[in-house]
């Protein structure tokens, strides 16, 4: 088990190995068995394979409610429970193939489970949806405040494997990354969201190793990410690739919630009180505000089209996940993590070192854009996605969880460095504003495109 | 000998304090968990530019949590509309 402050992949073996000896194939048969990696991959693989199959139809969830808490779970009980057993066999399996105990992963995962519904509970108050506030906070806060209290107990520890439970949850999104069918959506948008965002993550890269100088490189590429891609979960796919520390993941997770709310209010406001057109505000909305469902709801303040625009622009900055994952992941096995290490990896040592969940994630959105939807149509494909999509919200939520039950308040606030990830964002973010400005007027305003609307 | 015992009697006083400090500042923490929530359902009421944000995220049941663009109410159909 991964103790706090320590690094995502607790695979360890395959960072810590002999980096010099090629692995034989026996080494590297147990590894498909004995990593979290590839039990994300093997885990999400079969429930998409079950999802596409027909097996399964339909995924429990936390009803929505308004004044009445027990709405919330009317005729879901069951559901919720079948679903609780089935997360709780399929990972106890993974757990006791890598070497843990089956039983003592259940006897911890039922209580995990359960907190992951207390977040989704309070996350789908609907007053509480509205303000943006969604399920990661609060499983967030659930985890922390138990871990920070009275300690996280000994027996629920077996079951807290963030790692596993963000890797599945990617490799469950990776499928919602329809490269044909977003792209397709317009120049406009293209160049608005593909543009500005990787000028955003190599800057603020820059500016966090190099002016600021933090010291974690993990930390300012999950800010710059977060910040410039679609907060929280670009968060949790670029964390993953630079296997970054769990705090420096909530750190991150906390701001772009805070300052996500803060935006979704303020940006509208700002565009009618400036009297800038609508679909150019819209544009500039859905390429800053970081999280994709505040970018929704402040778009539709300016307006119908403009909310669609702006929910246009987001969609395609989205795609972007995928491709900036995949990079990181590869920048860091072969310049930062090398840069730690003595020797020039070769070829093998970058596989090995290669988190390989990316590949799951990258080879989902491959099948999913270019073979099953050709094969199935766009409507099976959705179908399918809808279901997929519950499921990763469920691992995600179980991460967060997990996240805040092996967190701890002093170490969290050492990562706050006197300010400087908080500056790092609002630097950023500003630069980001300031370019996504000039992109919008010059793609959206009639002068590189014709007007969309 | 006394010593002794009064300094073990000193540190399981301590001991029992601290254990017994932990449930106090979960219940504390829960209360405040739950100020916060119920604070966060009821800010449509706020006058002002975020109450008539979440209210209009009421209004049209929009879904500002969204963390992807699929979990957004009629993504799949964004291309025909646009």
């Amino acid at each position: 088990m991964v103790g706090v402050g320590t690094h995502y992949n607790p695979g360890a073996q395959e960072d810590d190995g002999d980096m010099t000896s090629a692995p034989d194939a026996s080494a590297q048969r147990s590894k498909l068995l004995t990593s979290e990696d590839w039990w994300a991959i093997w885990l999400g693989g079969l429930l998409i394979a079950l999802t596409a199959a027909g097996v399964i139809t339909g995924v429990a969830g936390v009803g929505r409610w308004t004044g009445d808490p027990t709405a919330a779970f009317a005729g879901r009980i069951l559901p919720i429970a079948v679903l609780g057993i089935g997360f709780a066999l399929i990972t106890a399996i993974a757990a006791q193939i890598m070497g843990g105990s089956f039983m003592v992963h259940q006897t911890g995962f039922i209580p995990l489970f359960l907190l992951a519904v207390v977040a989704y509970f309070v996350a789908n108050q609907t007053g509480i949806r509205a303000v943006g506030v969604g399920y990661a906070f609060w499983a967030l806060l659930l985890g922390l405040l138990i871990s920070n209290t009275v300690g996280t107990p000994g027996w629920l520890k077996p079951a807290i494997r963030s790692e596993l439970y963000i890797k599945t949850g990617l490799v469950l999104l990776g499928a919602e990354i329809l490269f044909n069918r977003v792209l397709s959506l317009g120049p406009p948008g293209l160049f608005v969201a593909w543009l500005v965002t990787p000028i955003v993550i190599f800057f603020m890269y820059r500016f966090g190793t190099r002016v600021l100088k933090i010291a974690s490189p993990s930390l300012v590429i999950v800010i710059a990410a977060a910040t410039s891609v679609c907060g929280v979960s670009a968060a949790i796919a670029v964390a993953a690739a630079a296997r970054a520390k769990k705090d420096e993941l909530t750190l991150a997770v906390g701001m772009t919630l805070i300052f996500t709310v803060i935006m979704m209010v303020l940006m509208p406001i700002g565009i009618r009180a400036i009297g800038m057109d609508p679909i150019v505000g819209a544009a500039w909305i859905g390429g800053t505000v970081d999280a994709t469902g505040a970018v929704v709801a402040a778009g539709a303040m300016l307006g119908e089209e403009a909310g669609q625009v702006a929910a246009v622009v987001k969609m395609i900055q989205n795609i972007l996940i995928g491709i900036v994952a995949f990079l990181v992941a590869v920048y860091w096995v072969t310049n930062v993590e090398k840069s730690e290490g003595s020797t020039q990896p070769a070829a093998m040592q970058i596989w090995i070192r290669f988190p390989k969940f990316i590949l799951g994630f990258i080879g989902a959105s491959l099948v999913f854009s270019f073979v099953l939807t050709p094969m199935m149509g766009e409507e099976a494909v959705t179908g399918i996605l809808d279901l997929t999509s519950d499921f990763r919200g469920w691992f995600f939520c179980l991460a967060f969880v997990s996240i805040g039950l092996e967190s701890n308040m002093k170490q969290l606030m050492g990562q706050v460095q006197g300010g400087r990830p908080i500056q790092l964002y609002l630097v950023g973010q500003t630069f980001n504003v300031v370019l996504t400005l000039a992109a919008s007027y010059l793609a959206f305003g009639g002068i590189l495109f014709d007007r969309v609307l | 000998m006394t010593g002794c015992c009064s300094a073990l009697r000193a540190r399981a006083s301590d001991f029992r304090l601290r254990a017994s400090a932990g449930p106090v500042r979960l219940v504390i923490g829960l209360v405040a968990l739950g100020g916060l929530a119920f604070g966060l359902a009821h800010v449509s009421r706020l006058p002002g530019a975020l109450g008539e944000t979440v209210r209009g995220n009421l209004a049209a049941d929009r879904e500002a949590t969204a963390l992807f663009y699929t979990e957004v109410d009629g993504w799949e159909d964004w291309r025909s509309r646009r």
